[in-house]
């Protein structure tokens, strides 16, 4: 009996302790749920302001967060190259009869250039070339399945201005929706935010190249009966006031529900560097472009 | 597992998934022995990864401490099942903290996100299961002379 009530009175006290330790910890809980629904929510009223806030952080801790992340880093471009490695004979059959056939055009070039620079002298043209560039390591991948962005070590302190050109040596990538003052937000081609006023080189047909988030950006707002088709050169169309005419986009194909697509040169996923490009353009009618085409909650 | 979480896997033929590695350890540590991770840290580590991965700031401190909470409730009848039912408990988690994920993605941005990258984030998280346990079961028998599971 009293063996009994000594064993009952320790399971009351265990009980009340743990209940009590249950209280204190949804207590916890529900303060740190309010406070991360309080966060969240407010995405939704101030997300330009959450925005600024989190790159100013992600600026100010780059260095920290960089050497932290250098064996992720090699783990990622070790996966890089394992992805590339899978197409590797056909990239090298591929790049021999490129290789053949840009050698062709460099002369046709070369060619072009001087007979170009010629009449541009015979013409007393206004060089209109006012385009300055910076170049720059992708420090951060910071794509998820709903979004489509990289960070740049390009910043404010390198006169890198919202709204500019991103481009890699194949050729575009997307544009800059945010400067810090060491780094740079990038706004690839996919992202569902991303609208960039394109030409169809063969056909002259504009449209819009509209990121889906899931795949290939689109052509958007092509008109009934267009005559483009698959294997088409896309360059940017000059309209918008952010890039300039004739910067390679990328090759038009035909989607499985018949919408034309475009498969860009450039995949960020296989450089390391990319040039920010300044073209010169008034700075009011970029920010305005910038502004109508990045609009989403998530940027 | 925090900084594993806070990067993108570019899977061949679905495009970049994130898949949330720390799911497995929040799961084993606060079935097993809370005190390893305190809620604070659970809510830090959402956020770290929420300023990593760009997206909904907020998101991840608030799936993971939910996450946290129901597992709480659960832990006194998931600590005496089999491994087998504990396997089955974190492979339901997983498709629930990923759906809310997905759901609260698809109302704060006003639009129908596609499931299949999340679906591949399960798959990936189910797969690694087995390996993350072992480590944890290691870590455990460090931390307190005895294995977990």
């Amino acid at each position: 009996m009293g063996r009994g009530s000594v064993g009952l009175g320790l399971a009351t006290r265990r009980m009340s302790i743990s209940t009590h330790q249950d209280r204190k910890t949804g207590k916890a809980c529900m303060f740190f749920l309010s406070l991360s629904s309080l966060i969240l929510f407010s995405n939704i009223f101030a997300s330009h302001s959450l925005n600024t806030f989190k790159h100013t952080v992600i600026d100010r801790t780059i260095e920290i967060a960089d050497t932290i992340g250098t064996p992720l880093g090699y783990i990622q471009s070790q996966w890089a190259y394992l992805s590339v490695l899978k197409d590797v004979q056909k990239n090298n059959e591929m790049l021999a009869a490129e290789n053949a056939r840009l050698l062709e055009w460099y002369q046709t070039a070369n060619r072009l250039n001087s007979e170009n620079k010629a009449l541009r002298d015979l013409l007393n043209m206004k060089d209109e070339d006012a385009m300055t560039f910076k170049s720059g390591q992708i420090i951060a991948d910071a794509e998820t399945q709903y979004t489509h962005t990289i960070l740049v070590r390009l910043g404010l302190k390198d006169q890198i201005e919202t709204g500019s050109g991103v481009l890699n040596h194949k050729g575009l990538i997307g544009r800059v929706i945010e400067t810090g003052e060491n780094t740079s937000r990038i706004l690839l081609l996919e992202d569902i935010n991303s609208r960039i006023p394109v030409l169809i080189e063969d056909s002259e047909q504009r449209a819009i190249l509209a990121g889906l988030n899931d795949g290939d950006p689109v052509l958007d707002h092509l008109p009934e009966g267009h005559a483009v088709t698959a294997g088409q050169r896309v360059v940017t169309s000059g309209h918008g006031g952010i890039f300039p005419y004739g910067v390679p986009v990328g090759e038009t194909y035909k989607t499985a529900n018949g919408q034309i697509a475009v498969k860009p040169y450039a995949d960020p996923s296989q450089s390391s560097y990319v040039q920010v490009v300044n073209y010169g353009v008034p700075a009011g009618s970029a920010h305005r472009a910038v502004a109508s085409g990045a609009t989403g909650i998530l940027r | 597992m925090v900084l594993l979480s806070a990067q993108s896997i570019d899977i061949f033929w679905v495009g970049p998934v994130h898949v949330i590695f720390f799911l497995m350890p929040l799961f084993y540590w606060v079935i097993y022995k809370p005190a390893v991770l305190p809620l604070w840290f659970i809510f830090l580590a959402g956020l770290v990864i929420d300023f990593s991965v760009d997206g909904l700031l907020g998101l991840h401190a608030f799936a993971f401490i939910l996450y946290a909470m129901a597992l709480y409730r659960l832990r006194r009848i998931v600590l005496s099942q089999p491994i087998l039912f504990q396997f089955l408990v974190f492979i339901a988690s997983a498709v629930i903290f990923e759906s809310l994920k997905w759901f609260l993605i698809c109302i704060l941005t006003f639009q129908l996100w596609s499931f299949f990258p999340p679906l591949t984030a399960i798959f990936i998280n189910i797969v690694a299961f087995w390996p993350i346990l072992l480590v944890l079961k290691g870590l455990h028998r460090i931390v307190s002379g005895h294995g977990g599971l």
